[in-house]
């Protein structure tokens, strides 16, 4: 569905071009933005402490929307998936990614790491896509 | 105003009393441009009031920047105060448990 390299400089592109995938497959509302803020914050935090650059791999499973994040360089005992007390300035980015999706899957690579987050496409009755933002 | 630029800002100084109006959609990239521009507000004013109304995207970056002028503002005695979230934002803010702290106009002085 996608495949594109980013680096700091094209951060704000991936994002509307990630944007732009989410209604043709039903993806709207709320959900569509909890998913690409989530994806967003995961390619952030690739360039900020991944090594400045990777790849997002963007693809439909039966239901689902998968987004994974690769770069070549998070070390695994420098992330933190906790969310930092009100007054502390930083270290909210893959916290966000979980909560808006329900679904972050660290992979620690011998040469980097990859992040992923799902997101169901079949909306239960009440309209609602199946994340972990309720 | 840049076409190629996802955010844009207006200073209006009013004595002490300093209105940052952000619009459009903050990021990573425009994080040190936001973080010099609120640490000097904070500086050189006693009230900072920054109307988010106009901003449709803010990420982990932006609340930094956002908390870092707070915090500063607080050692110093300046009333640093967020207005207008738009309901994404707002709920940003809200999830991440930053909303109270950032909009709530302390009691003054």
């Amino acid at each position: 569905m996608l495949r594109q390299p980013f680096t700091a400089a094209t951060v704000t592109d991936l994002r509307h071009t990630v944007a732009s995938l989410a209604a043709p497959v039903g993806l709207v509302g709320d959900a569509a933005d909890d998913f690409v803020l989530a994806v967003h914050e995961l390619v952030t935090n690739a360039v900020r402490h991944g090594g400045g650059a990777g790849h997002v791999e963007v693809r439909v499973l039966d239901d689902v929307l998968v987004c994974d994040v690769i770069d070549y360089g998070t070390e695994a005992d420098g992330l933190s998936v906790r969310l930092s007390a009100a007054d502390v300035p930083g270290g909210r980015g893959l916290w966000l990614a979980h909560r808006l999706t329900g679904t972050l899957l660290l992979t620690q690579r011998p040469d980097g790491l990859t992040a992923s987050v799902t997101v169901c496409l079949v909306a239960d009755q009440a309209g609602r896509h199946r994340t972990g933002n309720r | 105003v840049n076409p190629e630029q996802a955010w844009q800002h207006t200073v209006s100084i009013d004595g002490d009393h300093t209105t940052i109006v952000l619009a459009g959609e903050w990021d990573m990239s425009s994080a040190a441009h936001l973080r010099n521009l609120l640490t000097m507000a904070v500086r050189m004013a006693s009230v900072v009031t920054v109307d988010i109304g106009a901003v449709s995207f803010i990420d982990s970056t932006t609340i930094t920047a956002f908390v870092n002028a707070r915090n500063a503002a607080a050692a110093t005695g300046c009333r640093f105060t967020l207005v207008n979230p738009a309901r994404q934002v707002h709920r940003v803010l809200q999830v991440t448990g930053v909303l109270d702290m950032l909009t709530a106009t302390p009691p003054s002085h």
